[in-house]
């Protein structure tokens, strides 16, 4: 008799569903789902600028200095996407 | 299409060449609640999506937001010292505020005044009711904005055309006064090369034309127009794109030099509140240039629109500035187009009351204004026509045989034309030519006049004297083109020595006599080749392959379709002369542009030194505030308030343009920087310290 796996194969498939939703979503409204990979690469980022910090921050201003410094980057990266494609703008 | 044709008809209404404003449209625009709707739409702007498409105010804007989370809450980044930061950072934040919204309603305010001047070309469509003609010949009354290219259309005394077309049929006078601003209505009929063409808006106001439409619903000519200055299909120019690609990239560097500054101020021990950190980014990245850039190439358009003009492109207006090389017709550009018969020379023993007669018998047919003058002079002389004018055949004018004339009923051939070939005609008779004729065709030629013989079959009987006068004025604009390192190629079917005259006259650079249609796209291919961007008028359909090759092609609205489809810009005056003036309105704006850039980038030495030294308070940088501001607060706000005033205040600039003068690249490129360059490194200077001072005093800072 076949042993079928039905919890491995509905992992799958939910996951399947879910990056379809998220991708959909991202189609649709870019700004939570941007807002949501920030804050995701900030979980990185906040720890690292409290230790650089050598413990002159609170843990909460060092988020926020995290979220400053992606959002930096961001800009950066929108302008050089304005040097390198203007006619989009 | 006649610069080979001694002849031929040329568009009516010419006019004379008298300063810019005077051949400005009257204004039909109406700007009321302007700068209403202009306040409100800067708000509008506000809206993330539009502020992206401007990177210089979207830093800014973003500048705001952060600043506006300070003044919630001021230790959102850290702990911060300093006397009531909520206050500062309140007031940086409504100052950053204010830039963007200046910045938003100069754009509003640009865009208002197209809008107006759309309003007033939209005014002169309207869905109207016409006459559509169906395939069996019966009429149906349908609304104007359902026909479409190929239909056929009646219209009849009092109505308004619907829509651009071509005349099939009849002969009317129609009153162009709603799109041209000229009340002289104009002679439609078809099968003219000039006069076979009508616009959508215009009305007819005797006898009746069948037209066939040639655009689609809201692709007329006006629309296009209506369109471009709307800014709804405003697409940047090249050097638009050029400009924000340099903005971007000092933008970038400003941001990685502020970014990176908290680092060396810490090892300095100044430590930098990052509220002061976006108001030093905020003061050194080009917003001036930023905030006015769209204003002044929408004001641009706008310029051209008041001059009558329809434009396909930005692109096109923008060319204009950079052209190196006009073209332009002799007759009706140069000249004041209306040649006259001025004086019957008598050749080979003949009287002049032979001559007159012979004239006129060449003339009877011509109705062109040349041909009319002839047979006027003629009669003046006592000359009658003595031959029963049904049983004879007229001969049209052709670039090909360069005559004209009548085929009597007797059988005796009048010809009438240039010279050579004048005496081709009479050559091929067994006639010959006498060394008399010679001699008056070089006296008329030398007075500047065409000179055209006149020949009844074998025989010469004389030379007409068509007088043409050089347009006022024309002289000194040609000289103000040269000095701007515009050349000026005429070109005329006459002959060398009556070119060469005129040329002389007018002072143009070069000259191509007895030129050909097929000469201008010849001599555009050669001046293209060289590397130069070249402008041209034309009218005729023979024009249009050199009009599309022409980095600007200005066709005349009383041209055929085929030249109004191939230019990039139509004159709705018909005013040759008005190629001229286009291209000074495209300097204006190159020139606009960049002076604004200088002046915005100039700035920043003043702001640098406002900012820089009383941030880095304990490194010592004392001396280098030269303006001796009295604190931190107080420099960053009076920089700031400057940055932000200045927007505004250069609004009326980048609307009206810088003026125009007519100098050389060097001595324009000198002018500039003293003005705007030193002016935009003392002006700051002063104006951040008076600003300082006010603030100082109300205890703002």
């Amino acid at each position: 008799m076949k042993k079928i796996e039905l919890l491995s194969r509905n992992w799958l498939v939910e996951a399947d569903i879910a990056s379809a939703f998220v991708w959909k979503g991202w189609c649709k409204q870019k700004l939570p789902l941007v807002t949501f990979v920030l804050f995701c690469l900030n979980l990185v980022l906040a720890p690292a600028v409290y230790a650089a910090a050598n413990g002159s921050l609170e843990r909460r201003y060092a988020w926020a200095v995290g979220v400053l410094i992606l959002l930096t980057l961001a800009l950066a990266g929108y302008l050089f996407v304005v040097v390198f494609q203007p006619e989009r703008f | 299409m006649d610069s080979a044709n001694p002849t031929s008809p040329k568009p009516p209404r010419p006019r004379s060449g008298g300063p810019r404003d005077s051949r400005k449209h009257t204004p039909k625009v109406n700007k009321k609640g302007l700068y209403q709707r202009a306040v409100k739409d800067a708000f509008v702007k506000l809206n993330p999506r539009q502020m992206l498409k401007n990177p210089v105010m979207f830093l800014v804007w973003v500048g705001t937001i952060i600043t506006a989370l300070m003044t919630i809450d001021p230790n959102l980044f850290g702990p911060t010292q300093g006397n009531n930061p909520r206050v500062f950072n309140g007031l940086i934040t409504l100052i950053l505020f204010f830039t963007v919204v200046f910045a938003n309603f100069a754009e509003a305010v640009a865009e208002g005044r197209g809008k107006a001047q759309a309003d007033a070309l939209r005014s002169t469509k309207s869905d109207i009711t016409a006459r559509k003609l169906l395939p069996d010949g019966s009429t149906a009354e349908v609304s104007s904005t359902t026909l479409h290219r190929g239909d056929l259309v009646k219209v009849v005394a009092g109505d308004i055309i619907p829509a651009d077309g071509e005349v099939m049929a009849g002969v009317a006078s129609v009153d162009e006064s709603a799109i041209t601003g000229e009340s002289a209505p104009v002679l439609k009929e078809t099968g003219s090369d000039v006069a076979s063409s009508v616009t959508s808006g215009t009305r007819i106001i005797s006898d009746e034309l069948t037209i066939r439409i040639t655009s689609d619903p809201g692709k007329g000519f006006i629309d296009r127009m209506i369109a471009l200055v709307e800014g709804a299909e405003r697409a940047k120019t090249p050097n638009e794109i050029a400009l924000t690609v340099l903005l971007a990239v000092l933008t970038l560097v400003f941001l990685f030099v502020v970014a990176t500054l908290p680092t060396i101020a810490n090892y300095v021990g100044s430590p930098i509140s990052v509220a002061v950190l976006i108001a030093l980014l905020v003061a050194l990245i080009p917003t001036t240039i930023g905030g006015l850039l769209s204003a002044i190439g929408i004001a641009g358009m706008d310029r051209v629109a008041q001059f009558n003009v329809i434009a396909t492109s930005g692109r096109a207006v923008e060319a204009c500035g950079d052209i190196n090389t006009l073209v332009l017709d002799k007759t009706g550009t140069i000249t004041l187009g209306n040649r006259l018969a001025e004086e019957f020379i008598p050749v080979n023993s003949h009287s002049m009351q032979d001559m007159a007669n012979v004239a006129l018998m060449a003339s009877v047919f011509d109705e062109t204004p040349e041909g009319k003058s002839i047979v006027r002079l003629a009669e003046k002389l006592d000359a009658r026509v003595n031959f029963d004018k049904s049983q004879a055949e007229g001969i049209e004018f052709s670039a090909k045989t360069r005559m004209s004339g009548t085929n009597l009923p007797d059988g005796n051939e009048v010809r009438k034309g240039a010279v050579d070939a004048i005496k081709g005609f009479v050559r091929s008779r067994n006639g010959r030519s006498t060394s008399e004729l010679d001699a008056a065709y070089e006296r008329v030629s030398r007075l500047g006049g065409t000179p055209l013989a006149v020949a009844l079959n074998d025989d010469i009987y004389g030379v007409i004297y068509l007088k043409d006068i050089v347009k006022p004025g024309i002289r000194d604009r040609f000289d103000q083109l040269r000095r701007m390192g515009v050349r000026t190629i005429m070109l005329t079917g006459d002959n060398r020595i009556t070119a060469s005259v005129i040329a002389q006259e007018a002072g143009v650079d070069d000259f191509i006599a007895e030129a050909t249609p097929e000469d201008k796209i010849e001599v555009i291919h050669r001046e293209q080749a060289q590397g130069k961007l070249v402008a041209m008028t034309g009218d005729g359909t023979n024009d249009a392959p050199a009009l599309a090759q022409a980095n600007v092609g200005v066709a005349m609205n009383t041209g055929t379709q085929a030249a109004k489809e191939a230019a990039n810009m139509v004159d709705l005056d018909s005013d040759p002369t008005k190629l001229i003036d286009i291209v000074a309105i495209g300097k204006q704006l190159l020139i606009t542009r960049g002076a604004l850039t200088t002046f915005s980038i100039a700035n920043d030495i003043a702001k640098y030194f406002a900012i820089i030294p009383v941030i880095f308070v304990s490194a010592r940088l004392e001396s280098l505030n030269v303006m001796n501001l009295t604190s931190t607060s107080s420099a960053v706000l009076s920089a700031l308030i400057y940055n932000a005033l200045i927007i505004p205040a250069l609004i009326p600039l980048a609307l009206t343009g810088v003026k125009f003068r007519p100098l050389t690249a060097n001595q324009l490129l000198q002018r500039n920087i003293l003005i705007y360059g030193l002016g935009g490194v003392v002006a700051p200077f002063i104006a951040i310290k008076v600003i300082d001072i006010a603030i100082t005093a109300v205890r703002l800072a």
